[in-house]
């Protein structure tokens, strides 16, 4: 009897062993050089990352090459679909899972599982939460989700102006010490007009973080009924978020007409923005000389649920052309395997990197797991930020299920409307009541 | 009938018109494949919810109806309008009054006068786009500095392309400044065509230069100022390029006072992944243009004589 436990031990174990250790299945190297194109967003920070990580992977697969092919954000989402229609897309493309929303992915790319993982092992690897838009109708997964930025997550600020306003930004723990530092960091002309804004609401992450208050409220099925597929911001919860960011155009800490913030915040026109961690490796990488630094968003006033993060969410995803075969397929599978089994070496360069590229959720569970292990005064600020959003905000990540893309609802109706409140052409009230009508028009037009 | 009982000319004819018959079929299928097939595809997608991968289903006219109930369409619509008014008459007017001031000049420095204006016309519209951007750029751009120095206006008032009120006047007075060079060549072109013999009596009856530009030049420059007007009214329906870049993240901002029909269109096709929405602004579009380019027909049909 001791002789069969001691057994059953021991295979257990090793049944143990080989799920932690599972490394999908064995790819045999391209018989000759093969070349692979690979469309990548165009930011300083990103491109730079993946170019080490070329370096790195290919001294490891010496016959392959891979080419990076730098797009600028919206030619990228523009050509991502149609290019796939058209039957021209490159070997590897990367884009956000957003993207994939309400589509089958099965029609789109390659399937890595089963033909590179099995489900369960995929899932060892990449947190569940990533999945779901590059999942196909037949259940297999067609992409890897690689990082989030967190839209809104919080804020990047200028350490040296909360220096000189004697501000300590880990002391900003709710919107209320927001107010006050914000209020303190302004600075105004002799006129009495902003000549630096304490905080700046510029891009669409206003509109996020406007979704994301909301819910936070516990309005979430209240805001978008998924069974009649009407949205409703003509709520209390809605109001109140609406006003939070109201409040500062009306103190004039905020002036809306600052510009684009990828060139007033490193201009200084602001002391801090709120944006997505993104933003350090997206812009300020392009300001080496700024001395930023990132603080998580304070939790709503009155939020009667946790954190919420992330209503329209972006991963970033890599995913493989369903036109492969022969070698090239070969090779763009050994890309997945190590992208999702070799963590450390994707993940690793852009935190150590000198300046760091990059900061945002991590989706390779592997590598967190690493990561947390690592002594504290072995990491920086970005990788700690990153953990922070990773532990923080992927839990947290709670998207709505709308047929409406984010650029429509993000982009062509809330921050618009949003600005319709701050330069005061429309009241609180009546922007709410707009995007209510406008956004459940548009819905049912596309149930239809 | 055998080829030898035809006449001679007849049986030279045939073998050209062959040829002929041939270059055409070629020109046919291309302009088929070009030009009708896309059009034809168009109107079909119109009629359709198409994301181009994984769905595609008859729709009826519900694209057109949400589309008359857009009122993000009415706005880009009016803004269309709006370019159009300001492209045409303000452009026309700034363009008339340089060429005749270069009219004026004669040798080199006429050519220097020329070149100069010219200049913007061949520069990419992308980069001139970008330093109009900076050169707007609220607080701390050139013409907020030297307007607030100059004129002691507040820095806050000068938004220029941050403010729902001036944006697309912004825009539409770097598009003007841009292709007035070309304005002003195809002016200059029709004064230069204008016989001397004209000014000349005028001024044996005491005419002066203003009563001779109102009495004289403006009337025989019609068929330029009709031809300017109608190009710059297609243009002005299909404008696109500035608006994307000078309006940012999110494009046609702040808060859409700079959306227009085409903008409009691109981002509901590849951003919301409506096609047929798309595809339902473009042959809006393509009513409006349809009626500029009968418009301009009509106007060249009418015979000038100096």
């Amino acid at each position: 009897m001791k002789q069969f436990k001691v057994v059953l031990v021991a295979v257990l174990l090793l049944l143990m062993a080989c799920t932690l250790w599972s490394q999908g299945k064995a790819i045999p190297e391209p018989k000759s050089q093969v070349k692979i194109d690979w469309w990548f967003q165009d930011w300083s920070g990103g491109t730079g990352w993946m170019k080490d990580y070329i370096v790195v992977f290919q001294k490891k697969h010496p016959t392959i090459t891979l080419n990076l092919i730098p797009v600028p954000f919206d030619d990228l989402y523009a050509k991502f679909i149609p290019s796939i229609a058209a039957g021209n897309e490159p070997e590897i493309m990367m884009g956000y899972d957003e993207w994939l929303s309400n589509k089958d992915v099965s029609k789109l790319f390659y399937p890595l599982t089963p033909n590179l993982f099995t489900k369960d092992e995929f899932k060892q690897f990449i947190y569940e939460a990533a999945l779901k838009n590059i999942t196909g109708k037949d259940g297999n997964y067609y992409g890897v989700p690689w990082a989030t930025g967190a839209n809104a997550f919080g804020f990047i600020y200028h350490k040296d102006l909360f220096k000189q306003a004697g501000i300590d930004p880990a002391k900003i723990q709710s919107w209320d010490d927001l107010k006050v530092a914000a209020k303190k960091l302004t600075v105004y002309n002799a006129d009495g007009t902003i000549k630096r804004s304490g905080v700046l609401f510029t891009y669409t992450e206003a509109a996020n973080a406007f979704l994301d208050m909301v819910q936070e409220q516990g309005a979430r099925d209240k805001m978008f009924n998924t069974q009649t597929l009407t949205w409703n911001f003509n709520i209390p919860e809605a109001k109140k978020a609406l006003e939070t960011f109201k409040w500062f155009v009306d103190n004039k800490v905020f002036d809306p007409q600052s510009g684009d913030y990828a060139t007033s915040f490193p201009n200084k026109l602001g002391a801090m923005l709120l944006i997505g961690p993104w933003n350090v490796g997206g812009v300020m990488t392009s300001f080496p000389e700024l001395d930023v630094g990132y603080m998580l968003m304070p939790p709503f006033p009155t939020a009667s649920t946790k954190l919420v993060l992330g209503s329209i969410v972006s991963y970033g995803v890599m995913a493989p052309s369903k036109r492969l075969s022969g070698d090239k397929l070969n090779a763009v599978m050994l890309f997945f395997k190590d992208l999702v089994t070799k963590p450390a070496d994707h993940y690793d360069i852009p935190f150590y990197h000198k300046p760091p590229y990059w900061v945002g959720a991590i989706c390779n569970k592997a590598y967190v797991a690493e990561l947390m292990k690592r002594p504290a005064d072995k990491m920086n600020e970005f990788a700690r930020t990153a953990l922070t959003a990773t532990n923080k905000g992927l839990p947290a990540v709670n998207t709505l299920t709308t047929k409406i893309s984010e650029p429509i609802i993000i982009r062509q109706v809330i921050h618009p409307e949003m600005m319709n409140m701050f330069l005061g052409k429309k009241s609180v009230d009546d922007v709410l009541k707009y995007m209510s009508d406008y956004l459940t028009q548009q819905e049912k037009q596309l149930a239809q | 009938m055998s080829t030898e009982s035809l006449p001679l000319a007849a049986r030279k004819r045939k073998p050209l018109n062959s040829f002929i018959l041939l270059v055409a079929l070629v020109v046919l299928v291309y302009y088929a494949l070009v030009a009708i097939w896309p059009f034809v595809f168009n109107v079909w997608l119109t009629f359709r919810k198409n994301d181009l991968i994984s769905e595609d289903k008859f729709i009826g006219v519900s694209n057109y109806r949400f589309l008359f109930a857009d009122p993000i369409f009415w706005k880009s619509l009016w803004h269309n309008i709006y370019y159009l008014g300001v492209m045409v008459s303000v452009g026309m007017v700034t363009s008339l009054v340089f060429a005749a001031l270069i009219h004026r000049t004669h040798g080199v420095m006429r050519k220097i006068y020329t070149a100069l204006i010219f200049a913007p016309v061949v520069t990419s519209v992308v980069a001139t786009s970008l330093v109009w951007t900076l050169l707007y750029f609220p607080k701390i751009g050139l013409f907020a500095n030297v307007i607030s120095t100059l004129f002691g206006v507040s820095r806050d008032k000068l938004a220029f392309l941050q403010s729902t009120t001036t944006a697309l006047l912004c825009i539409m007075i770097m598009d003007i400044w841009r292709d007035t060079g070309i304005r002003t060549v195809i002016f200059l072109t029709g004064m230069d065509e204008i016989p001397d013999s004209l000014f000349e009596s005028s001024r044996i009856d005491g005419a002066s230069i203003v009563k001779q530009f109102f009495r004289i030049t403006l009337p025989l420059l019609r068929p330029q100022m009709i031809f300017i007007a109608a190009i710059y009214s297609i243009n002005a329906i299909r404008v696109y390029v500035p608006i994307y870049m000078m309006t940012g993240s999110p494009p046609g901002g702040p808060a859409n006072s700079t959306m227009v029909l085409t903008l409009h269109m691109y981002l509901s096709a590849f951003y919301g992944q409506r096609f047929g929405y798309g595809s339902a602004i473009s042959m809006v579009m393509f009513a409006i243009l349809f009626g500029l380019v009968i418009l301009e027909i009509k106007a060249f049909q009418q015979r000038w004589e100096y």
